[in-house]
């Protein structure tokens, strides 16, 4: 394949040789298009597996999530500060210490330009996402400590609670309370609205601290506009500290477990509706501190004591899969909204990004 | 104290002679590197070729093929649009260059493997030193040292330095090899021969930047650059294809099954 516009003696020489260089068909042009295309976008590694570990937080990250459109990572940390990662090249892109005191949950607005996050000051408070600059405040320091905070899909209402037996329901905008939802017992410990906004799940509970007390816990499920308490079950043995809807709204879950426990993990699924038990399994050897349904299937992400994170199937009761990687407990867990990724973070100071596998249904639709 | 014979003092255009004579040869020196730069660039980048078509190329070429075949299908059952039948008649076009790309170089694969030995690289080094075209005069003297500077770049492309060596034997034993640059040559041929050796290195380097700034070099710039980053960027580009392979592969079983329906 020689230039034959350009017959000048020099070249003669080579002319021979030049097909060396030049594949037929572009081929070389589509593979190095293709190639390009690979090298700026997130790898998406074919495996499951590790991706990516984000390094430091210096104390135990209690709560991750992953920003609606999979950009940015959030984590929120006993070091007393919440910070936000790029998820493609695990760069921190901010971080706020703005609580001056251990941050116990940090979540996204469903438009991702907002961070809510509760700490051990005993505030829950909103940023904007891109400065950092706080927007709102609920709660007041000294108030003791404010284990959990959710917002709604609207963005309108923040629910929190910590040391007391309640939830507290507050319009964003105005900053007003508007409702306390009463737990059985305190302290609440985790809280989820549902995918479209209408219900609120909370989960709480606490291990006896004098000889002769008992463990307890509790979950429920809220209309929170109402403050009407729809079902709940009060008699978990354990605090439940992880609660959480499927994607599609349809499932409840909860699991419980306490980091110095070595009790039978115990995690529930109820039908949102009725509030039927659907499963209960107490399978799981360490303690559970989150735990989410997977899109596009039944599946279960469980992270716990054990350092791993297990996909569970519920209908067979066997791990599907498991996640190792972690070097301590794992305190938190995030499934990215196509069910593809998951963000973990907690006792090893790490937060980790996740490959995970396909489930059956969504590689039967691919 | 050896004693200075005594000679008469060198004439200006005998001083001016041995200067050029010595540019010359140091222009010659990098030359020949030159020549061993673009060789083995050319070597480089077909060792590389050989790899990324074995995985990469191979991928496109079925799934090329695959998508001839559906867009064949889809102008077969709507005779009446233009469009689908150029479609098809192009990704055809496409399906053929692949597989050829593929076949080309599979035939050239058994030639080479691995990389070039310094022996080698020294070897060309000096039959590009001493048998340069652009050395010699007259037009059939030229065509000569052409052809077997061409011989010697197939040798080194294909490793083989038993051939190289050959060459250089060959060349030396030859009556040309003796019509160097010697007392016969005078300031206007040493003038002449530095300007084409500087254009030749030119030539050169302008073949040198056009590989590299080609297709194929940057691909394999990419992939290198991914390796360091621990990535197997090739692995990834043919895991990218497997799903539009499979996908074609589906399109066409579910056109064929609907064409067995209408039967």
């Amino acid at each position: 394949m020689s230039d034959p516009e350009q017959p000048q003696t020099g070249d003669l020489v080579r002319a021979g040789d030049r097909t060396l260089a030049v594949s037929g068909g572009g081929l070389a042009a589509r593979a190095l298009a293709l190639a390009t295309d690979l090298l700026v976008r997130p790898v998406v590694p074919p495996q499951p597996g590790e991706v990516r570990c984000f390094r430091g937080h210096r104390d135990c990250v209690m709560s991750v999530a992953l920003s609606p459109d999979g950009r940015f990572a959030l984590s929120a940390s006993w070091d007393q500060t919440w910070r936000i990662w790029e998820v493609d090249t695990g760069r921190e892109v901010l971080r706020n210490e703005g609580h001056g005191h251990r941050v116990s949950s940090a979540v996204f607005s469903h438009d991702g330009l907002t961070v809510l996050s509760a700490g051990w000051d005993g505030t829950v408070r909103a940023w904007e996402r891109e400065t950092g600059a706080e927007t709102a405040r609920f709660g007041a320091p000294g108030d003791g400590i404010v284990h959990c905070a959710a917002l709604s899909p609207d963005g309108r209402t923040v629910a929190w609670g910590g040391g007391d037996p309640y939830v507290v329901l507050c319009d964003l905008a105005t900053g007003e309370e508007f409702r306390r939802c009463e737990v059985p017992v305190g302290p609440v410990r985790a809280l989820r609205f549902s995918p479209d906004g209408r219900l609120l799940l909370s989960g709480s509970g606490q291990v006896a601290l004098t000889a002769g007390g008992r463990d307890n816990g509790t979950v429920c499920l809220w209309d929170p506009y109402s403050g009407d308490r729809l079902w709940g079950i009060a008699d978990a043995t354990e605090p439940v500290l992880s609660v959480a809807f499927s994607p599609d709204g349809a499932t409840a879950f909860a699991s419980t477990g306490w980091p110095s426990r070595g009790r039978l993990n115990i995690t529930r699924l109820w039908e949102v509706e009725s509030g039927r038990l659907l499963h209960r399994y107490e399978a799981h050897r360490h303690p559970v501190f989150s735990g989410s349904i997977l899109p596009a299937g039944h599946n279960l992400l469980l992270a716990g004591r054990d350092r791993l994170l297990r996909i569970w199937d519920p209908q067979t009761e066997e791990e599907v899969h498991r996640l190792e990687g972690h070097t301590d407990a794992v305190y938190a867990a995030a499934v990215s909204p196509d069910g593809r990724f998951a963000l973990s973070g907690g006792s090893d100071q790490t937060i980790r990004l996740w490959r995970l596998p396909d489930t059956p249904r969504a590689a039967r639709t691919r | 104290m050896t004693e200075e014979p005594d000679l008469p003092p060198p004439t200006p255009e005998e001083r001016e002679l041995s200067r050029k004579l010595g540019e010359l040869s140091t222009l010659e020196d990098a030359l020949a590197s030159r020549e061993l730069a673009l060789a083995s660039l050319e070597v480089e980048l077909h060792i590389f070729e050989v790899h990324y078509l074995a995985t990469v190329g191979k991928r496109y070429a079925e799934l090329d093929a695959l998508e001839a075949e559906i867009a064949e299908f889809e102008a077969a059952r709507r005779p009446e649009d233009a469009e689908l039948l150029e479609r098809a008649e192009e990704a055809r076009v496409r399906a053929q260059e692949s597989e050829d790309a593929l076949r080309a170089r599979s035939a050239a694969t058994e030639k080479r493997a691995g990389a070039v030995p310094e022996s080698l690289r020294k070897l060309f080094r000096q039959v590009a030193r001493a048998i340069h075209p652009d050395l010699a005069e007259g037009s059939e003297a030229v065509a000569k040292r052409q052809e077997l500077m061409a011989a010697a770049n197939r040798a080194y492309v294909t490793g083989d330095e038993q051939q190289l060596a050959a060459i250089l034997k060959d060349w030396e034993e030859s009556p040309e090899a003796i019509v160097g640059h010697g007392a016969a040559v005078d300031l206007l041929r040493a003038i002449r021969q530095i300007a084409r050796v500087e254009e030749r290195i030119a030539a050169l380097d302008l073949q040198l930047a056009e590989l590299q700034g080609g297709d194929l070099a940057q691909l394999r710039a990419r992939v290198e650059k991914a390796e360091a980053d621990g990535r197997d960027l090739l692995a990834e580009m043919a895991a990218a294809l497997e799903p539009r392979i499979e996908q074609a592969r589906v399109l066409l079983e579910a056109l064929f099954r609907e064409e067995e329906a209408s039967a």
